[in-house]
């Protein structure tokens, strides 16, 4: 591993100052079980590396009028958070079933977020869930959109001297029906061929709001926005909801790569799609 | 640049002199002589390497060794006590659930910081948590029956 300047700054403004200096130079770290092992493999180099683990106040998770989670909190800590689970289920179940124990104990769910995997378990359930970042930077806070903060393969909106702090969720209304579902060869210790996570509404056998969104099928976590569309009013019936989720292999553009060839990951799009409908619809 | 770092391993304090880049397990390991972590798999994905972290399993082959300094570190090691092997160590010897070793310490320290939050496991539950760490002569049967066993003398115990 290449050898690098350390850093544990003490508060937010702290490891801001350091990423104004620093910049493209540098890496915040927090459970580093990506970072590391990029770093190890050569393909991370950063000069400077800044660990915001000591950052009090950053690992909470907080459900007050809306959900509030740090962005050093850890998967362990959201998978076995009884608010978390009270508040949003979903959000929980995507805790436990990301990686192995070992590896949830140290990930966070910034780190998640901001290594910008198109795979990251943390990312579609957090753009059905209409999340918002909050980023830190040298001119003060802004909220940006989950949907709006990937911009490609392992990039986000976020400029090198800006750090994400919280992720905050709108309490999802106990009426809502959710799935989530992640497909993979093993069921732990490696990324999904494709997930995909949903939230809907259903009133009176009608979908009147439905938000689907589905990872590793695109360069970033997608929106399947045609899909949701497609569902608007419409009568939840299982018809409507296959001819719906087709609409998903035209929206979707994934890559070969030694998990999955595209063409399996753009028909498993389609399945899974229809499959998280068909949960929802079939929920109580 | 080289930092003079103190690492509680268990339960002394050891003061060693650590490049930032240095993974605990590398310095558990090569400055420290404790050779029980395994280094497997070096990705995170094997489990040989797992320690745990105030108590809490953790893959040290993925954390540098800086990040960790004055927290509690638990390994293999640490587990037996004026020369008497812990409940759990006796229970993967009595069970048979040794065969190469090599993922044996991962699989102990795991268990034992499993059994601590859930102390009466099903199976299922057994073969879910163990998901975590990789065997490849055993076939699993024989931790899952240390771990069965054990956990029902630890909870006479307790």
């Amino acid at each position: 591993m290449q050898e690098f300047e350390y850093f544990e700054p003490r508060n937010i403004d702290e490891a801001v100052s350091l990423l104004v200096k620093y910049g493209g130079a540098a890496r915040v770290i927090a459970g580093g079980t990506d970072l590391v092992l990029r770093m190890q493999m050569g393909t991370r180099k950063p000069r400077y590396l800044i660990n915001i683990k000591a950052i009090t106040g950053l690992d909470d998770i907080r459900c007050n009028g809306e959900i509030r989670i740090g962005a050093t909190t850890t998967l362990s800590d959201m998978a076995t958070s009884a608010e978390l689970q009270n508040q949003c289920p979903l959000l929980a179940d995507v805790a436990r079933q990301f990686a192995s124990i070992t590896v949830a104990n140290m990930a966070t769910l910034g780190g998640n977020l901001c290594n910008a995997s198109p795979a990251a378990d943390t990312a579609a359930p957090l753009m059905v869930l209409s999340a918002r970042a909050n980023i830190s930077g040298p001119d003060g806070n802004r909220e940006v959109l989950l949907t709006d903060f990937f911009t490609g393969p392992g990039s986000t909106v976020m400029k090198p001297d800006e750090l994400l702090t919280e992720i905050r969720i709108p309490v999802p209304s106990p009426n809502d029906r959710w799935a989530y579902i992640k497909h993979g060869i093993r069921s732990v210790s490696d990324l999904a061929v494709a997930s995909v996570a949903v939230v809907a509404s259903i009133e009176q056998d009608i979908f009147t709001n439905t938000q689907i969104a589905l990872g590793a099928v695109a360069p970033t976590p997608l929106k399947a926005s045609q899909v949701e569309d497609a569902l608007k009013g419409k009568e939840a019936t299982t018809e409507n909801i296959d001819k719906a989720a087709q609409l998903i292999k035209e929206q979707c553009y994934p890559i070969s790569d030694v998990r999955a060839s595209a063409e399996y990951r753009t028909e498993i799009a389609y399945v899974l799609t229809r499959r998280a409908l068909l949960s929802c619809l079939n929920a109580k | 640049m080289k930092q003079l770092i103190t690492l509680v391993v268990n339960g002394e304090p050891r003061e060693v002199l650590v490049r930032p880049s240095e993974t605990l397990l590398n310095i558990l390991r090569e400055k420290l002589g404790m050779t029980g972590a395994k280094h497997g798999c070096d990705t995170g994905k094997c489990g040989s390497c797992t320690i745990l972290l105030d108590g809490k399993p953790i893959r040290s082959c993925l954390a540098l060794a800086i990040s960790v300094r004055d927290r509690e570190i638990t390994t293999i090691e640490g587990l037996s006590w004026n020369g008497d092997l812990h409940p759990i160590q006796q229970a993967f010897i009595d069970s048979g659930a040794v065969q190469c070793g090599f993922c044996t310490p991962g699989m102990i320290l795991f268990t034992k910081a499993f059994l601590e939050k859930n102390p009466h496991p099903t199976d299922d539950e057994i073969r879910q948590a163990l998901s975590a760490n990789i065997c490849r002569c055993t076939g699993y049967i024989k931790i899952v029956d240390a771990i069965k066993a054990v956990a029902v003398e630890l909870a006479k115990a307790a």
